[in-house]
């Protein structure tokens, strides 16, 4: 009966449906399963002993929460206020005082993920040469550090703004409107600036086709995202009443800033043979991730070689600030903030199927590296999903 | 239409993946078993051997077209020798050596036209983001490489402080 009436559903409706279903799945799982299991361990979040973790802020979410509750603590011995950019403590104070602050963060969270889902998708439609079936949107939660949009997370939100970047250049959105993409995406979390070097390489592209006015989109897209993230950093060293109080709040979490090019490398080799799993598991997630989907969007059949570059670019730009850094907190989820991390998961799931199924058009060598691509991320990705579930309230990657 | 087919990538990620690896293991198995030779040392040979074994499958074709047999090159020279006059036995003997060295120097000078095979790799699979993507590789590999070398020189493992290794303790160590 009900199958009945689902044939009868539109075709172009059935986007709509399946991120729906994601989202409603994503929904389910936070609660009937990540929430009973991370109960269970019974540990508190981050510098709170009597405050137990929760699917609604999990890893560092707490402080978002604070900084709406009780405001900015403006000092760079408390960097655990200062590192955060605002944008999620503005709407979380914005909204209805009567419902728990945990439960709007939860609530911004969870309804970024829709909207992400959306707009990762037409970025998919206009990059791919193949089209993904909107089947293959939960698959998302497959994809590693996709299971963080069930929980409360700062990266849905961050995920969309960079999607929305993106989307200015490749639909030419009004300049304007793109501008306050990248000013509200670089205020919501610094991995807006991951989104910089796609950004060089469509301008790059437009300045040699001589699209001179998508050129300077993609230029004024950065030059407001480093512009906004300079102004920040200012207003925080004024407000802290501190030159430089953004960066040494920052220094502290970094290990150690800018300490030399192989430095994480020598660290994760080290953790290696110090034998701490979750050292190791961070190091190896941190590295891995990027290096697999760089390896994977040599597979994906695009429409214009300019895309790709652009999507290695980001990737490198993630690789790139934890080498300078010289930290692998976090990669697990921060891979989740660039667009093209979901669109590989799905086409590498998608094509990996249809070779599987025998439905593909590509050769019988293409096929055979489909399957095999397919074969090994979904085992990565099943490890990554049970990475997530136990590291999360462990502390793993964070 | 983009004209690159996806599977030719593949072609020149996994050479160069290989390639990178052999140099990473190469790289740590000098560093292990000659520690006393000095880091430029150990890093031209590492990287010297891998490339040798590189060239020699690159151009696999030709090289096995170099035909060795000392034993036919000792022949041919023993027999122009036994048929000269001895007073220029010497002179055959040098004329024929450098006969043979010739002919080898002649195959091996035509090892530099490369097999088709190469050529059409090189069309198929170098383009602008393998090369990045393979440098990444190369970089990240020969990286993890040096850096197992410096631990076993090392000798002993140094525990980074508690409080650096990770989030969850800084938070606890900074929060209010």
């Amino acid at each position: 009966m009900i199958f009945s009436h689902l044939n009868k559903v539109p075709s172009k409706y059935w986007l709509i449906i399946w991120i729906l279903a994601t989202t409603l799945l994503l929904f389910m799982i936070g609660i009937l399963v990540l929430n009973p299991i991370w109960q269970t361990y019974g540990i508190h979040v981050p510098g709170e002993p009597n405050t137990k973790v929760d699917f609604t802020y999990p890893v560092d979410s707490i402080f978002y929460i604070r900084n709406a509750e009780f405001g900015y603590r403006w000092s760079a011995k408390v960097p655990t206020s200062i590192w955060f950019h605002p944008v999620i403590s503005w709407l979380i104070e914005i909204m209805p005082n009567t419902i728990p602050a945990n439960w709007r963060y939860y609530f911004i969270s969870i309804v970024s993920a829709p909207f992400a889902l959306f707009f990762v998708y037409r970025y998919a439609q206009n990059v791919l040469e193949v089209n993904i079936s909107p089947k293959f949107i939960p698959f998302a939660i497959l994809v590693s550090g996709g299971l963080n949009m069930a929980v409360g997370n700062a990266e849905s939100l961050s995920l969309l703004f960079n999607a929305l970047i993106i989307l200015s250049v490749l639909e030419h959105y009004p300049i304007s409107v793109s501008l306050l993409f990248g000013i509200i995406a670089i205020l919501i979390k610094p991995n807006a600036l991951y989104m910089l070097a796609p950004l060089a390489v469509y301008g790059i592209y437009d300045l040699i086709g001589k699209e001179y006015k998508n050129a300077l989109r993609s230029l004024v897209i950065a030059l407001g995202i480093l512009i906004t993230w300079g102004v920040w950093i200012l207003y925080v060293d004024y407000m802290s009443g501190q030159t430089g109080a953004y960066w040494q709040a920052r220094e502290v979490a970094t290990i150690p800033l800018y300490a030399g090019i192989l430095t994480l490398i020598y660290r994760m080799v080290e953790s290696i043979a110090l034998g701490n799993i979750g050292e190791i598991l961070k190091y190896a997630t941190a590295f891995l991730i990027p290096l697999i989907d760089l390896w994977l969007v040599l597979l994906v059949p695009f429409r214009n070689e300019k895309h790709r570059l652009a999507i290695i670019s980001g990737l490198i730009m993630l690789l790139l600030i934890s080498f300078a850094t010289s930290n692998p907190n976090k990669i697990f989820v921060y891979a989740m903030t660039l667009p093209s991390h979901l669109l590989i998961g799905w086409v590498v799931l998608q094509l990996g199927f249809q070779s599987l199924l025998k439905q593909s058009s590509f050769s019988k060598r293409y096929d055979f590296l489909a399957i095999t691509a397919l074969g090994v991320y979904v085992l990565v990705s099943i490890g990554m999903v049970v990475f997530f579930v136990v590291g999360t309230p462990l502390g793993w990657y964070i | 239409m983009n004209e690159k087919q996806s599977s030719d990538f593949v072609l020149g990620i996994a050479g160069n993946l290989v390639a990178s690896l052999i140099i990473a293991l190469a790289n740590i198995l000098i560093g292990r078993f000659a520690p006393n030779f000095s880091h430029e040392v150990l890093d031209v040979a590492s990287l010297v051997l891998p490339l040798v074994l590189i060239f020699m499958f690159l151009y696999r074709g030709k090289i096995k077209q170099i035909r060795i047999e000392p034993r036919l090159w000792i022949l041919r020279i023993r027999e122009s020798i036994t048929k000269t006059p001895q007073a220029g036995q010497i002179k055959q003997l040098f004329y024929g050596v450098v006969g043979c060295i010739r002919q080898f120097i002649t195959q091996l000078s035509e090892i530099k036209l490369q097999s088709k095979n190469w050529i059409n790799y090189l069309e198929k699979a170098i383009k602008p983001s393998v090369i990045i993507v393979t440098v990444i590789t190369v970089f990240l590999i020969i990286g993890f490489g040096v850096s197992i070398r410096m631990l076993y020189e090392q000798r002993t493992i140094t525990t980074a402080p508690s409080v650096y290794s990770s989030y969850q303790q800084i938070y606890d160590f900074l929060a209010p």
